[in-house]
């Protein structure tokens, strides 16, 4: 149960840091930004500009994370972003409720999608170099994290779309286990089985790189 | 990493790191612009009207409000045109049964003799039933005569016999009514249409019965036949043109 604990309490402190706008202890700001959220999905769906604007604020990180994480070309995650947004103004409709899970799950599946398609495109054109990663203070370390970067998404590339989908949920935007289930819209069980399954697939292949 | 192989978590790490690095402000603002572009486009506004989920995996292309005044309208449609379809005469939707009518009598290839001998037949199965039997009456003598000038020449043909049952039957019920007492001051002769036995009084003296007057006057109004060649019981001596002494009710 500790070890339970232990393993997960990172992500819920994420989460609840996530909802209660980094403020320890915010119980109240967790319930007021989710009413806030609900009336700024409501006024997105009537067209109102300043609901979009809320949803991009709150999401757009995530968004683009999530993005980054799949693609790891900074171009081509500004690009993902943009299109997600753009086509959530399209398909607001088919949001069922403004709790921040649901609108998260549901930007995120348009992301996953749009991130998809940006694959397809590209890998009917050449590949391109990416240039676009903002400079840091030490190039050596960001050159170390971003070769190790790659070589975990090249890695991901022999797993299936929704082992890369959880795995990008879990270890980038940290949700937990029930989160992705949610977002999913599969039992945790078979989340854990799929998270398995697929650290196992990248151990194999990463491991038999370094070797 | 989360209890990760100690293999996965450099790499895990670094990944994470890379990915959660912001936007750059000036991508950022790009994609708001599009979004807050996209949102006011009239083409979302279309969409935001006409995208109904409708079933989870089916979109109806549909607002609510223009769905449900379809709806509206369709169930209107379709009641209007079920009980109208066979409104008796002075019904309120007995325009919805004429056009019925008249859709069938214009449609290619119609047996109007068949058709009219039908809709007489119907209107005096209403008279029969006492559903305002004066209009009734009238209608059906209206389409009898309307049959008769599409009957055939060929008086063995059985939609000859047809139109003498109803002539039969529609004289006896002209016959009830004129017996009947008017029911007020406004009698139930006065609402029948204007054809000249209505409009003008029987003449006096004549001890023939008011319904048999009804029915010769019809009769020497029909649409292909001139008056004078029915009095004189048809130009070809009443052989293939029906005349008032050739109706079985006359005799």
């Amino acid at each position: 149960m500790i070890r339970s604990w232990n393993r997960s309490a990172p992500y819920l402190f994420a989460a609840a840091e996530r909802l209660s706008g980094d403020v320890p202890g915010g119980g109240g700001q967790i319930f007021q930004q989710s009413i806030r959220l609900a009336e700024a999905v409501e006024a997105a769906r009537r067209g109102d500009a300043n609901g979009w604007d809320v949803l991009f604020e709150r999401f757009h990180a995530d968004v683009h994370a999530y993005a980054l994480a799949r693609l790891g070309h900074w171009a081509d995650a500004d690009d993902v972003t943009q299109e997600t947004f753009v086509a959530a103004v399209g398909s607001i409709r088919s949001l069922r409720d403004g709790q921040e899970p649901v609108v998260q799950a549901w930007l995120l599946h348009i992301c996953r999608h749009k991130v998809v398609d940006h694959i397809r495109r590209k890998s009917r054109h050449q590949r391109t170099v990416d240039l676009g990663v903002p400079a840091a203070p030490d190039p050596a370390a960001v050159a170390e994290i971003r070769l190790r970067a790659d070589e975990m998404r090249d890695a991901m590339r022999e797993l299936t779309e929704d082992q890369r989908d959880i795995l990008v949920r879990r270890f980038v935007l940290d949700h937990s286990l029930e989160e992705v289930a949610a977002g999913t819209r599969r039992s945790v069980g078979a989340v854990k089985s799929m998270q398995h399954r697929a650290l196992a697939a990248l151990k194999r292949t990463l491991g038999a790189r370094g070797s | 990493m989360n209890g990760v192989d100690e293999l996965l978590a450099p790499y895990l790490a670094a990944w994470r790191e890379q990915s959660l690095q912001p936007a750059l402000p000036q991508s950022r603002e790009r994609a708001r612009v599009a979004m807050l572009a996209a949102a006011a486009s009239p083409a979302a506004a279309g969409r935001r009207a006409r995208a109904l989920s409708f079933v989870p995996g089916m979109r109806l292309h549909l607002g609510h409000r223009r769905l449900a005044g379809s709806l509206l309208a369709l169930t209107a449609t379709v009641a209007t045109a079920f009980f109208g379809w066979n409104a008796p005469v002075g019904s309120p939707l007995y325009s919805v049964r004429a056009a019925r009518q008249s859709v069938q009598l214009a449609a290619p290839g119609a047996n109007l003799a068949a058709l009219h001998l039908q809709f007489a037949a119907q209107s005096l199965s209403d008279a029969r039933s006492g559903i305002n039997p004066v209009a009734s009456v009238a209608d059906a003598r209206s389409e009898l005569d309307a049959a008769r000038g599409e009957l055939p020449t060929d008086r063995s043909s059985p939609l000859w016999t047809d139109w003498d049952n109803n002539e039969v039957l529609l004289a006896a019920e002209e016959a009830t009514l004129s017996s009947e007492p008017p029911p007020s001051g406004n009698g139930a002769r006065e609402s029948l249409p204007a054809t000249p036995a209505a409009e003008a009084p029987p003449p006096e003296g004549e001890s023939e019965a008011l319904g048999a007057v009804v029915v010769s006057s019809h009769r020497s109004s029909g649409p292909t036949e001139p008056p004078e060649a029915t009095r004189a019981g048809g130009e070809d001596g009443g052989k293939n043109t029906p005349s008032p002494a050739a109706r079985p009710h006359d005799g």
